[in-house]
């Protein structure tokens, strides 16, 4: 009887594995499958290729359907990936490049600091709750200052702005990471590196920096996959030239007719690189996604 | 140079940053907040006149509604999801790495791309009204245009989303958890509810809190899949309070108004974090 219960109970778990599965990954098999359709296949329940369906790639890069797709009319088709798209996703990887950077270069030091030093008029505890509370900022009570801000400087709709904006909203992410980071680290080699002459900050860098790089990998990575996913700050402050993925994708016209088969080719487009991200911070994304609390 | 000021010296350029790019842009919000002041117009200040014409805004409490409404019902889900496979899940069960590796997709999935991408998966012709065809319905639903059922759409992709995150964290928690306890039940002949209850759930507290705050302030502050799947449509039924501050702000140009917008949901945010952590206090972790 046992035996039985114990046999129907990994079967539970090994039908939920599979299950839980299938519902992540479905619905981007299905866009994916999607971008290889030909435009009046979409709405075809079909998901096998060349089994089901024949695989293009004519929505991706352009071309033609062929003679069969369009009842005889050869006609030259606009690829997905256009030189809009390509400068948008050329726009969100420098976005989100150089302001995954300049979080590291502020952050470092200010989490070094609160790692090992101890502050007095203003504790440790107290500074590192202050920058934890501020991701509880809604977007929306900064678009205004911002977009002025930019304005001011001239930034509206350029690189510039938009690196400027994300350093921002990740800043603090990034410091509470980078502190956890330091703070695993014990604090003897650095020590023995200032007895051997070093000071302080050359200790950081010399011995500190090197052990925590992994760490500091992975910070960069996700503060560079928040950044590649933000719209709300984009959607303000650009409109032309330093349009991101995301904004190109908030902007479909739905009255245009949606063309499923060009946007799926965008939706995977952004959805990409910050899932290949995922895959390789994968060790640090629960701590990143709990601000250090949970450390997965 | 003191060491006292070397140390400070570490921490400036962050902190100097941290006050000019959120703390001023902040206090610049809750200023205007005061004064009439559109695209345009004459910038006057109106004694909270803001305020009072947000609390008449029938809006405003639409939006309070449907973002309330919305969290409520996919924290609960996703909480309850996620405990519930963490569960099963720990210890050893064969493909639960790999199972863990595909959860993480979508935690950085672009949520834009990922309403997009569930605009074709509920398409009226789209698979999941193909596949409730094969089952033999006729009449099938219209998941993004009927006002009954748009809001429960969009949960389901927000679940699909974050059922991971509570799955994830609440797994790393349990896996943590000292065997020796749960062993000791064991020969004391504990039943697993016992267990569950008198163990596995206490030791957890602290962790889900912290899931749970990080869940509601974010579900609460919801926009960008709206954007993608409904627009804040039909009519104004799925039209969360991102979305309508976005819209008094960048449609509408009423940038005083917004910002009253603004600091009444910072009142509503600091108000619900001080709840949340009240519990932890009261247990005196």
């Amino acid at each position: 009887m046992v035996g039985t219960m114990d046999r129907l109970g990994t079967f539970v778990k090994y039908a939920v594995v599979i299950l839980v599965a299938l519902w992540v990954l479905f619905p981007l098999y299905w866009v994916f499958m999607t971008s290889f359709k030909y435009p009046i296949e979409v709405y075809e329940p079909s998901m096998i290729p060349w089994l089901q369906f024949h695989p293009i790639l004519t929505n991706w890069f352009g071309g033609s359907y062929g003679e069969v797709a369009t009842g005889g009319i050869l006609q030259q088709a606009r690829g997905a990936v256009s030189v809009e798209v390509l400068s948008a996703l050329l726009n969100s990887l420098g976005a989100a490049t150089i302001s995954s950077f300049m979080v590291l270069l502020l952050g470092i030091p200010c989490a070094y600091g609160l790692a090992r030093f101890t502050y007095h008029k203003w504790k440790n505890k107290d500074i590192h709750f202050f920058i934890l509370s501020l991701r509880f900022l809604p977007p929306f009570a900064l678009i205004i200052p911002f977009f002025l801000m930019l304005q001011f400087g001239g930034l509206i709709d350029t690189l510039p702005g938009l690196v400027v904006l994300y350093t921002t909203f990740n800043l603090p992410l990034g410091v509470v990471l980078l502190r956890d980071m330091f703070a695993d680290l014990p604090p003897e080699l650095e020590e023995s590196a200032m007895l051997d002459g070093d000071t302080r900050f050359s200790a950081l860098i010399r011995v500190a920096l090197p052990l925590v790089a992994p760490s500091l990998v992975a910070a960069f990575l996700i503060c560079f996959a928040f950044a590649w996913n933000e719209l709300m700050f984009a959607l303000t402050v650009t409109y032309m030239h330093a349009r991101t993925m995301p904004v190109i994708i908030a902007q479909i016209e739905t009255a245009q007719a949606i063309q499923f088969w060009i946007d799926a080719v965008w939706v995977i487009l952004a959805l990409l690189p910050p899932m290949v991200v995922a895959l390789v911070a994968q060790k640090y994304i629960v701590r990143g996604l709990t601000l250090g609390a949970v450390k997965g | 140079m003191r060491p006292e000021r070397t140390k400070l010296l570490y921490l400036a350029p962050a902190l100097a940053w941290i006050f000019a790019m959120i703390l001023f842009p902040l206090f610049y919000t809750i200023g205007i907040s005061f004064f009439d002041y559109t695209l345009g117009g004459e910038t006057e200040f109106n004694y909270g006149l803001n305020y009072l014409t947000a609390v008449q805004d029938y809006r405003l409490w639409n939006g309070l509604k449907v973002s309330g409404v919305f969290t409520v019902v996919v924290v609960s889900i996703e909480f309850l999801l996620g405990l519930g496979l963490a569960l099963l899940l720990s210890g050893r069960v064969r493909g639960r790495r790999t199972l863990r590796l595909i959860m993480l997709i979508p935690l950085f999935a672009c949520p834009i791309a990922v309403g997009y991408l569930y605009l074709m998966i509920f398409h009226q012709r789209g698979p999941v009204n193909a596949f409730l065809g094969l089952l033999g319905f006729v009449e099938m639903p219209n998941w993004l245009g009927d006002p009954s059922l748009t809001l429960f759409t969009v949960g389901f992709v927000d679940i699909w989303g974050w059922t991971s995150f509570m799955f994830l964290i609440l797994l790393a928690a349990i896996e943590s958890l000292p065997v020796e306890l749960y062993e000791a039940a064991q020969i004391d002949g504990a039943s697993g509810w016992l267990k569950f209850r008198k163990l596995t759930f206490p030791m957890l507290l602290p962790t889900i809190l912290i899931a749970l705050t990080l869940r509601i302030t974010d579900a609460f502050k919801i926009f960008d899949i709206f954007v993608g799947l409904t627009k804040g449509g039909p009519g104004i039924s799925t039209e969360v309070y991102s979305m309508y501050v976005y819209r008094v702000t960048l449609e509408y140009f009423k940038f005083g108004y917004s910002g009253a917008l603004s600091v009444i949901f910072l009142l509503i945010m600091m108000v619900a974090i001080n709840v949340l952590f009240l519990f932890r206090r009261l247990r005196k972790w």
